[in-house]
């Protein structure tokens, strides 16, 4: 823990050449999205949000690739190829450039000089590709090993709030919640802990509320907005979408070429995108891609000269993608840029007496001295502004979230005297 | 984008609440599925005003709706139907082409009468004409806490009509109230009939050369040998013929097809042209041969349950 403090501090250090004075540096903006869940409306009923995972635990690796052989790769100018592994958690490649962008597998075993994946890499990978390894996160890492943000508890699954994450393979969800003589995350009919389930990305999930009031949780992490190609399955698949500060379908989901969308005549014959809107707890779509002679474009069905296609969704919509048939990928598309025209702000919408939540960043465990922090907060990654001095909380810098929700960005800035 | 957009925005996605369910239904035509446009029985195409309801006849069969729509109407199957979602329009979806639609019907009640049951499909004119579809195969699940929201996506060629016309593999039209209901209900109408080998559709209990089946689709009695003739032709007094049926409007599950050959020892196709509704008699279709005529023709109805 100390070395990775320690590392994410010296990476304050590159950016002290960009700032305007060379005593101030700010480090990389990490994402902090606060969000609500509501509760169940009455006994007996439930309230579904469905999470996409887009603020992702800190990579382990960016780099490029030496040599692949099937399943095998080895990195460039990289010893010791353990060192990218994570012990106690399941990492995934990630390719970032070249025709196979956006290839996510994971790694299956780490040798000395090379990482075997799950899967064949040959056609997404060549020396010179620049990959990405990441550990997946955890069910404690969202939601903390004791439960943190409050979600019912129970003797077993069907009297607590439930964590569903839904298997594109057999079509079938597994369902976990917090037990509350054990205290700790199980699996539904299986007696052991499960804190340590994977929420394998790009996957998404989705929380069941069967206990009333609205909780608020906090979601954190890098900012993953590289270009995700979709494992689709036959029946319907739970996708996480990358940050895409537009955030439209249109800019998001290819339509035409390699990894597109399985576009047809009609909506019986193409893929059905529909999006799970975490802020509204609203639905989109469905929306398929037309291909019918002439005519090519998105289509919501059932609506004649719809325009949702262009328009901006909340950046933490889950994707529900439904195939008649076959294996595919689809590549989906993040973004930093900011939309040509700002997006209204998410009505924060406060609830009477939520708790208040705390953002945090990584600190050495003695700063230097004559170091000050500064938290500053951005919705565009463009427009930073001042928004708190963090205090310092168990070798953290620690300060309040506003109110509500949001979908906000922050960085450290450091100033030395 | 207009600074009043954003607005506009939230204000469209606050009327859309998550559902417990969907169901897609398309007429659009694919390479499997063929999509001429929807029609009334005149044969124009069901215009922007023509309703299109989703949803269910919960514990009743294709025959029991068929009878129900052939002795209460459209007011007994309104009384019998549990809808699933809004009510759409033909033209929804595609741009208001008349004729067809594609719609997106969702409902957030999870546990309705219309759990288990088939998929069905009403349309309703302007007129008072209506069509009833179900689609075998096709029912509406039961949404569990913790599953995907079930979304089925159905084409209309896949749909069994129960109530309306329907000639050749895809043409589809509403129809007035059934003048018959179900087979098994028509044949009990006529008592004499008490052998049950002479009940089968394909019997032929009166012995006039045309089975059961036939009599019902044309409006026969399949206990008289004296029916006139269900298909005719007549010259037209401008050089051309017609080629003319009876059929039964409103049996949409019985599919009538006029065939044509040069010589009735080889093979026979399907006439083509358009079938259209004899405009002084609602129960009589027809086909116009133009001239210049061949030598000889020859044309035969088939009509089948259709799938």
């Amino acid at each position: 823990m100390i070395f990775r403090l320690a590392a994410l501090f010296l990476a304050v250090l590159p950016w002290c050449g960009r700032a305007k004075a060379q005593e101030s540096a700010v480090t990389e903006p990490r994402g902090i999205y606060t969000v609500k869940i509501p509760g169940a409306p009455s006994a007996g009923t439930t309230a579904r949000t469905y999470l996409g995972v887009q603020l992702l635990p800190d990579r382990r690796f960016v780099g490029l690739v030496q040599s692949v052989n099937g399943a095998t790769l080895r990195l460039q100018y990289f010893g010791d190829h353990h060192l990218v592994a994570d012990p106690a958690r399941l990492c995934y490649l990630h390719v970032l450039t070249g025709d196979g962008r956006g290839f996510v597998t994971d790694i299956t075993e780490y040798r000395t000089t090379e990482l075997v994946c799950a899967e064949n890499l040959t056609p997404w990978v060549t020396p010179g590709t620049q990959i990405l390894i990441r550990p997946h996160p955890l069910l404690s890492d969202l939601l903390g090993t004791a439960n943190t943000y409050g979600l019912g508890e129970g003797t077993d699954a069907d009297s607590a709030d439930n964590v569903v994450i839904w298997d594109p393979d057999t079509q079938q969800e597994r369902v976990f919640y917090f037990h509350s003589t054990r205290a700790r995350w199980e699996e539904k009919g299986i007696v052991e802990d499960a804190g340590g389930a994977t929420l394998r990305y790009p996957h998404g999930f989705y929380i069941v509320r069967r206990t009333p009031g609205t909780l608020r949780i906090k979601i954190s992490g890098e900012i993953g907005a590289n270009a995700i190609l979709l494992p689709a399955r036959p029946g319907a698949c739970v996708f996480s979408l990358p940050v895409n500060l537009t955030g439209s379908l249109d800019a998001m989901v290819r339509a035409t070429g390699d990894h597109a969308v399985v576009s047809g005549p009609n909506a019986r014959k193409a893929d059905l995108l529909t999006f799970e809107e975490t802020s509204t707890g609203m639905q989109r779509g469905p929306f398929y891609h037309l291909s019918r002679g002439k005519f090519s474009g998105w289509r919501e069905v059932g609506v004649n000269d719809s325009t949702a296609a262009i328009q901006p969704m909340d950046f933490l919509s889950t994707l529900i993608l439904r195939r008649e048939s076959g294996n595919g990928r689809v590549l989906v598309e993040g973004s930093l840029e900011p939309p040509a025209t700002p997006r209204p702000p998410l009505p924060p919408d406060p609830e009477p007496g939520e708790v208040p939540l705390k953002g945090e960043f990584a600190m050495p465990p003695t700063p230097p001295v004559g170091v000050s922090f500064l938290i500053e907060t951005s919705t565009d990654l463009q427009t930073w502004t001042t928004y708190a001095s963090p205090v310092q909380e168990n070798g953290k810098l620690v300060f309040d979230l506003p109110s509500g929700q949001g979908r906000a960005f922050y960085r450290l800035r450091v100033t030395i005297f | 984008m207009s600074p009043v957009l954003p607005s506009l925005i939230f204000c469209a996605l606050a009327c859309s609440p998550l559902p417990a369910g969907t169901v897609v239904i398309t007429s659009v035509a694919d390479p499997q599925h063929s999509g001429t446009p929807l029609t009334a029985l005149d044969g124009i195409p069901l215009a922007a005003g023509t309703l299109i309801r989703v949803g269910a006849f919960p514990g009743m069969d294709d025959d029991e709706v068929l009878d129900l729509a052939a002795q209460g109407g459209l007011a007994g199957i309104h009384g019998a139907f549990t809808p699933f979602g809004s009510t759409f329009a033909i033209g929804q979806g595609v741009d208001g082409a008349a004729g067809g639609f594609e719609i997106a019907a969702k409902e957030t009640s999870a546990n309705a009468p219309w759990l288990g049951e088939v998929v069905s499909l009403c349309v309703e004119t302007a007129s008072g004409e209506f069509l009833v579809a179900r689609f075998p195969g096709a029912t509406f699940a039961a949404t569990s806490d913790t599953g995907l929201e079930p979304l089925l996506a159905l084409h209309l060629a896949d749909a069994r009509i129960i109530v309306g016309s329907r000639a050749a593999a895809n043409r589809i039209a509403t129809s007035t109230v059934p003048q018959a209901g179900s087979f098994g209900t028509w044949l009990a109408g006529h008592p004499g009939i008490t052998d049950p080998l002479m009940k089968l559709p394909s019997a032929d209990a009166d012995g006039d050369g045309r089975s059961n089946f036939l009599e019902y689709a044309t409006g026969g009695n399949p206990a008289s040998g004296d029916d006139p003739p269900p298909c005719w032709i007549q010259a037209d007094g401008s050089g051309g013929w017609w080629v003319r049926f009876r059929h039964v409007p409103g049996l949409g599950s019985v599919r009538y097809t006029l065939q044509a050959s040069a010589n009735p020892a080889q093979s026979w196709t399907d006439a083509g042209g358009a079938l259209t509704p004899d405009p002084e008699s609602p129960a009589t279709m027809r086909l116009r041969v133009p001239p210049p005529l061949d030598p000889s023709g020859f044309f035969r109805l088939v009509v089948e349950s259709a799938p």
